[in-house]
């Protein structure tokens, strides 16, 4: 069946307070992730290599909340033996917490790479595509996130969509950037940083889609990585039951 | 890209030469599959273990088929509408609130609830297509085929040997050859041997909880009966008892069909390969364990088990 929406009716009050705390702890390190991957898109544009160099020294922050989250759900696998719904939001909250880490380690080498571009040199194209496509995997980020919270498949399955366009426009981005590179060998090395720039937003991107579909896992029972869009789509709107 | 393709092919390779040195038939099968399952991974996933074979309860033979069963005592109807095939050579497990009915169902399955006046039964449960409440059928040997474990271990005020021996005895066997090879198989099938081995001839009152528990498995299964009911065997044993019971639980299910009633939620969990969830008299969810415990279809069955009000 769908997922129990409200946390507060377990016999155990302690129980409650436990699941709730961890998904409150995951929420706030979403939170800050998602400041994380602002803020080095801002440092990027703005050639701004102090807010970079904050990004860099927070990382260590997301670090310390994954561990503290992983923790936490061990030892609630350990003494509570979750069951169903809440089995299935202790095993998301996990593996939410090891991609958000991941999404943290990407706006860090953002940010390494917006300061080389701001002391040596700005790159003569890229920018433009590098807060397009920015934007757009922040926006996802906060939707996961969002989707996580309320328990909202849809909401979940329109992120885990959008990750295709990222992927597109990652694409032709990167055909762009080649011929130019090609007309002008002397820019290499500053397009180059720009490179590893979109690419990390894409794999923003993908981390992004990979916790949307531990909320579908979450909400629907149902495990929805590596089917492709299509069945996606099936799972989350036929019902609750299972694919059996 | 190339170069994926060539580890995959390497890979493929490998695994081809490794399964032709242990079994040629093998690896030709294994080498069908590949070609006809879409690799997305430089592995496959089926050789991690991790395609473990999803129970599903209509590729299961029935051993016991419960129809449309109501049962009362005296005016008061325990049992609503009962419909469950018990799957053969399985275990299944009944779980569910006090005062739920999953001990009666139990009972009902060897005729036990005959004992209790003013019970009575609609409807049929069928052991290979024989309804076993038919007058023709013979009671005693109903029970010999569907025996049963209570709650409290009761062995007889007797030695070791005559508590497992007692059933061979009363169906007349008295060849001492018969009787001291089946005592020692069933002692060993109860994971029992090795502890009383030498003190065969002792009373059985003297064993601890666990090891009485275990010694009236094994008079149960001395007789060898086709199903084994089990109602709440370790609810009064210590957890190291408790998992040689479930342990034992799994290595009788290659030879019995098995029942267990359990308060435990967790045990159920652990022994089980289908879950029936009972709610006042009713059966609300039935279903393959790893699917009632991660994704259960039923709210009730949702509630109870994640220990949520009603």
């Amino acid at each position: 069946m769908d997922m129990n929406t409200d946390l507060n009716q377990h016999i155990s009050q302690q129980f409650n307070n436990e699941l709730e705390e961890l998904r409150n702890h995951l929420l706030a390190m979403g939170g800050a992730v998602e400041k994380q991957v602002s803020d080095a898109i801002e440092s990027l544009i703005q050639a701004d290599s102090d807010l970079a160099l904050s990004v860099r020294a927070k990382d260590d922050d997301v670090n310390f909340m994954e561990v503290s989250i992983d923790e936490e759900a061990a030892r609630i696998l350990a003494r509570r033996q979750p069951a169903a719904s809440d089995l299935r939001l202790v095993i998301a909250c996990t593996k939410a917490s090891t991609d958000l880490e991941r999404i943290g380690d990407e706006a860090a080498k953002i940010a390494r790479f917006s300061m080389e571009l701001a002391e040596h040199g700005e790159a003569p194209r890229g920018y433009i595509e590098a807060r397009h496509i920015g934007n757009h995997v922040r926006r996802m980020v906060q939707d996961a996130l969002n989707a996580f919270a309320r328990f909202d498949a849809d909401m979940a399955l329109a992120v885990a969509q959008e990750d295709k366009a990222v992927d597109r426009e990652y694409r032709s981005a990167m055909r762009e950037l080649v011929t130019y590179m090609m007309e002008d060998p002397r820019a290499i090395s500053r397009v180059l940083n720009i490179m590893w720039v979109l690419r990390s937003m894409e794999r923003i991107g993908d981390h992004a889609r990979n916790i949307a579909e531990y909320v579908i896992y979450l909400v629907k029972g149902t495990d929805v990585r590596h089917i492709g869009l299509k069945r996606m789509k099936k799972e989350v709107f036929d019902t609750g039951f299972p694919e059996s | 890209m190339s170069e994926a393709i060539a580890l995959n092919e390497t890979e493929a390779l490998d695994r081809e030469e490794h399964s032709e040195a242990t079994d040629m038939a093998q690896s030709e099968t294994s080498a069908q599959e590949k070609n006809t399952e879409a690799r997305t991974h430089g592995i496959s996933m089926n050789e991690l273990g991790r395609g473990r074979t999803k129970m599903r309860l209509e590729q299961e033979e029935t051993c016991l088929d419960i129809r449309g069963l109501d049962l009362y005592y005296g005016e008061k109807q325990a049992l609503f509408g009962i419909n469950m095939p018990i799957p053969k050579k399985r275990v299944t497990a009944f779980i569910g609130p006090s005062g739920c009915g999953k001990s009666t169902l139990l009972r009902s399955l060897n005729r036990m609830n005959d004992l209790v006046d003013g019970c009575r039964i609609e409807g049929g449960i069928f052991h290979d297509g024989e309804d076993i409440y038919h007058k023709s059928v013979d009671v005693a040997d109903l029970r010999r085929r569907v025996g049963m474990v209570f709650q409290k271990p009761n062995p007889f005020p007797k030695s070791i040997y005559e508590n497992v021996a007692y059933g061979l005895r009363i169906q007349g066997i008295n060849k001492k050859r018969v009787l001291d090879e089946t005592v020692e198989w069933a002692l060993k099938g109860a994971a029992l041997w090795d502890e009383v081995k030498d003190r065969l001839h002792d009373s059985a009152l003297g064993l601890s909880g666990g090891q009485q528990q275990r010694l009236v498995i094994a008079r149960t299964i001395a007789v060898k009966p086709e199903v084994l009911l089990l109602d709440e065997p370790a609810s009064a044993l210590d957890p190291i008892s408790t998992l040689k019971i479930e342990e034992l639980i799994n290595e009788l299910k290659e030879q019995f069909t098995i029942v267990i009633v359990t308060h435990n939620m967790q045990q159920a969990a652990r022994v089980s390969d289908y879950t029936a969830f009972m709610y006042m008299g009713q059966l609300i969810e039935f279903a393959d364990t790893d699917t009632i415990f991660t994704n259960p279809r039923e709210k009730k069955t949702e509630d109870y088990i994640t220990g949520r009000y009603g």
